[in-house]
């Protein structure tokens, strides 16, 4: 037995003859590439506990991964044997696409997305499917890749083991919220994992599987998970600071780019390689694979003294924590604000698109539907969107769906927790407000 | 700054509406996947692919009141504002905003009915994930199999008028 001890899960194991697929996955290169992209960027500039790893991550989603499944597969009615059926016959799929999901993540992973161009979902794809350690051992263990390939982008048939992975219950984000609360040191993202899975339960909801909860005896695990994800979200993923660094990483990334175009810098050759054969994502993975959060630090340090000034400000700007200030967008009208934006700008001779950001929040790694969707009450008629549910079952498998019995999760799902904002640079942030109050 | 907002009104721009979420959703989808550059990032969910953030960039849209939100029985329709028509012509003018957008697809989507376009929009997905298109095909007959009545138009469809050469 291989034991790693893990700060959320304490003791985490994997047999060495059952579970020698994943042993190899783990010693890919592909994988151990992990262990030097943080699983969230910039936020150790907030939380400076936050140094956690992808590499724990997936090791974390894995291991909750088996131990759903083991849950799942103990029910004992009837009504679960095709459930348990299914599961059972993708366990080795299952928990592959667990230990896998988050693969083709690069450093800062947004930032590195709008300079190449590739999303890390398509280096997913490229690391599973291409010429790699990992496919090699995926078809060597007669899995084949394109079936992980579709669980993690949510089309594999097993909608039961698609769910395990990607809902609104799945082990991917209850690990991550757990990780990223004790690394943080918020606190904010606790609940009783143990009593979650002890009410784990399966079963048909508006013809779809869903994993859900007990319904006498998941309630309040159901509520706290999901306060814990708000909580999580407004207190932590949307810190204004954390989201002003990660700015400030993506307009040094735009700024890089601009010049390395014009010919006046030096980039990683890794990165020059993905940038000049785009669209050649098998070619190029394994350039990919080589960036880690440690190259870009190598080259931000680097850049602290080009003698490009915009590229030489921002880059010392990370380097001292010296990021942008914000300013709530919502009380400020933005056509007004555009105007005193193009004046300040013009007045000082600063460029607009490097030095006034608005924060989009869809910039974010960790999206939500579920509590930033139009609430459902009531509007049974209009057309469904794409919506993610908590659903509890009784004892007959009849399924609810958790905000038409919790007041608490109703009154959250009119609740958005997408923060939009200004960032702006400190010495300007007077006069963007002042100004724009004279208006 | 304003980049997605913009886009979004560039697309409404051009249309005199579009009724229904859904139908928004695959327009976008589809745009971004024949090359236009748009930043809103797709997962696949039930009715196919489906962004939340074109969703929330909607919401702030009619929040400013730069999109009119008509609900009607069924769906939501969306049309642009005059202050939106506005506020799109100051960031072209002043900021320099502009965006390559492909008009003779966005017409002919508004023409298409939001099932088609789930079914194309689903398609281009696959492709995406790695299928070749004859198993892109399949699989999409599998996801959505009461759509079957789609899928060699949307096949066609996207080797016409999406697919990158």
């Amino acid at each position: 037995m291989k034991t790693i001890r893990d700060p959320i899960h304490n003791i985490v194991q994997f047999d060495k003859n059952n579970d020698k697929l994943l042993l190899d996955l783990i010693d890919t290169q592909e994988f151990q590439r992990l262990r030097h992209i943080k699983q969230l960027g910039l936020a150790s500039f907030t939380y400076p506990g936050a140094e956690h790893t992808r590499f724990a991550h997936s090791l974390g989603v894995t291991h909750l991964m088996k131990r759903f499944i083991d849950k799942i597969c103990s029910l004992k009615e009837d009504r679960f044997i095709p459930y348990i059926k299914e599961i059972g016959e993708h366990r080795s799929l299952a928990l592959s696409a667990a230990l896998l999901h988050d693969i083709g993540h690069g450093p800062f992973s947004h930032a590195l997305e709008k300079t190449t161009g590739v999303r890390h979902e398509k280096w997913t794809i490229a690391i599973i499917q291409g010429d790699t350690e990992v496919n090699s051992v995926l078809k060597k263990y007669g899995i084949n890749p394109q079936e992980v390939v579709d669980v993690i982008q949510r089309t594999h048939p097993s909608k039961a083991v698609v769910k395990l992975l990607s809902s609104q219950l799945d082990t991917d984000r209850i690990d991550y919220l757990l990780r990223d609360s004790k690394m943080t040191g918020a606190g904010y993202g606790t609940f009783d994992l143990e009593w979650m899975i002890n009410v784990l339960t399966i079963g048909e909801h508006n013809g779809e599987i869903e994993v859900g909860l007990d319904i006498d005896k998941g309630i309040s695990i159901a509520e706290d998970f999901v306060m814990a994800r708000y909580y999580m979200y407004t207190n932590v993923y949307f810190h204004k600071t954390t989201r002003s660094a990660e700015l400030l990483i993506d307009k040094i990334f735009s700024r890089a780019l601009e010049l390395y175009n014009e010919g006046n810098i030096d980039l990683p050759d890794d990165l020059v390689s993905i940038l000049t054969r785009k669209g050649q994502l098998h070619e190029t993975v394994a350039n990919y694979i080589n960036l880690t959060d440690n190259t870009i630090w190598h080259f931000v340090n680097i850049w602290t003294n080009h003698n490009d000034i915009i590229l030489n400000d921002l880059s010392s700007r990370l380097n001292k924590r010296r990021f942008f200030k914000s300013i709530n967008s919502s009380e400020l009208d933005p056509l007004e604000y555009w105007k005193r934006v193009i004046e300040i700008s013009n007045k000082y001779g600063i460029s607009r698109e490097y030095y006034f950001l608005r924060d989009e929040a869809k910039s974010s790694s960790y999206k939500d539907s579920y509590l930033i969707q139009t609430p459902k009450i009531g509007e049974e008629g209009i057309e469904r969107e794409a919506s993610e549910q908590i659903v509890l079952f009784d004892k007959n498998g009849n399924g609810t769906e958790l905000s038409y019995i919790s007041d608490i999760v109703n009154g959250l799902r009119n609740k958005k927790i997408s923060i939009e904002r200004y960032f702006v640079p400190d010495e300007y942030k007077n006069e963007i407000i002042g100004g724009y109050q004279h208006v | 700054m304003f980049k997605a907002a913009y886009s979004l009104l560039c697309i409404f721009d051009n249309v005199d509406s579009v009724y229904g979420r859904k139908k928004v959703q695959k327009m976008v989808h589809l745009l971004e996947t024949s090359g236009t550059e748009l930043p809103f990032k797709y997962e696949y969910h039930y009715y196919g692919p489906y962004s939340a953030e074109v969703q929330e960039e909607i919401g702030f849209l009619v929040q400013q009141g730069f999109l009119d939100e008509i609900k009607h029985d069924e769906a939501y329709e969306y049309v642009i504002t005059d202050r939106g028509r506005n506020f799109k012509t100051t960031l072209e003018d002043d900021g320099g905003y502009s965006i390559d957008l492909n008009e003779r697809l966005l017409n002919s989507m508004t023409k298409e009915s939001s099932q088609f376009l789930e079914m194309v929009s689903t398609y281009a997905f696959l492709i995406d994930s790695g299928y070749e298109a004859g198993s892109a095909r399949e699989k999409a007959l599998e996801l959505k199999p009461h759509l079957e009545r789609f899928v060699d138009k949307a096949v066609n469809y996207y080797n016409e008028k999406i697919k990158k050469h």
